[in-house]
């Protein structure tokens, strides 16, 4: 009597321990399932797009940017400055007035070690699978189509200059 | 021997029950994932994230409650991210978006209104 008990007993873990480690297999299925099946749809590009025309609009409405209006101490808080708010880790953004090969100005916000991770994904010349691709970031620069021609004022003088913007986004 | 054979008998269903269940589990989640419940949701939210951002103020948009091929029952902002709700699949962390302009969302006859100001 007591035999058959202890026997019950010993069945009764050994059901546990089965359960749990049906349960873990399952777990660990699931897991690697998830990863395989799940789909990234990128916007990033296009978030780069925009955003580059939203700061072309900041610092030159009509054309023209102020140089001599923009404060010394927001040339390095170029995205906080044109009022955008949220999670700017993930933006570097960085807009060059020159005019013919003189730089007038730069203005940018973010970590520029970002182009880095950029230009990783691009020199690699490897096609990352869709799980590591997802994290190339979107990036936009406006040389690709023409910098935007632009008048800055400087020093109450006006001038002549192109504006390049380039934008880079991170993974969220 | 009779109890031996029917012990092993016993074994054998719960380990059927066993597969079974994980089976099924397994079907579940993969038909989650070709429904695609998490997809509609993703481009919900990077379609209107995307609005936001190129939004001027004065501008609104509505998003139907049946809209993205199935329900959407939340739409919501919080610090600088928004999150939408399709079919129940609830978002975790949401899509950030980028506004210098102050943006609301609003739920009125079946629709939620993002309003930019």
């Amino acid at each position: 009597m007591i035999c058959d008990k202890r026997g019950a007993l010993g069945g009764g873990v050994l059901m546990i321990t089965r359960l749990l480690l049906v349960a873990f297999i399952a777990f660990v299925i699931f897991g690697i399932a998830s990863v395989f099946y799940s789909h990234y749809i990128d916007v990033r590009s296009a978030e780069s797009v925009i955003m580059g025309r939203n700061f072309v609009d900041c610092l030159a409405p009509e054309g023209i940017f102020d140089l001599d209006a923009y404060p010394e101490e927001e040339m390095d808080k170029m995205i906080s400055y044109c009022g955008f708010s949220g999670d700017l880790d993930r933006i570097f953004a960085r807009v060059i007035f020159s005019e013919s090969d003189e730089k007038l100005a730069t203005v940018y916000q973010g970590d520029s070690g970002a182009l880095w991770i950029r230009e990783i994904y691009k020199d690699s010349g490897v096609k990352l699978g869709e799980g590591l691709g997802q994290y190339e970031p979107g990036y936009f620069n406006s040389k690709e189509y023409g910098d935007y021609p632009v008048f800055v004022l400087k020093d109450s003088k006006r001038v002549d200059a192109k504006m390049n913007v380039e934008v880079l986004i991170e993974h969220e | 021997m009779r109890e031996k054979r029917g012990e092993l008998l016993n074994q054998v269903v719960i380990h059927l029950i066993l597969i079974g269940i994980i089976f099924a589990l397994f079907i579940m989640a993969v038909a989650g994932n070709v429904n695609a419940r998490g997809i509609r949701q993703q481009i919900a939210e990077k379609q209107v994230a995307l609005l936001i951002d190129s939004a001027v103020p004065g501008m609104s948009f509505e998003i139907r409650e049946k809209s993205f091929g199935g329900f959407v029952h939340n739409v919501e902002l919080r610090k600088g991210r928004l999150f939408i709700s399709v079919d129940g699949y609830n978002s975790v962390g949401g899509y950030p978006y980028y506004s210098k302009y102050a943006v609301t969302v609003s739920r009125t006859d079946g629709k939620f209104v993002v309003s930019v100001k």
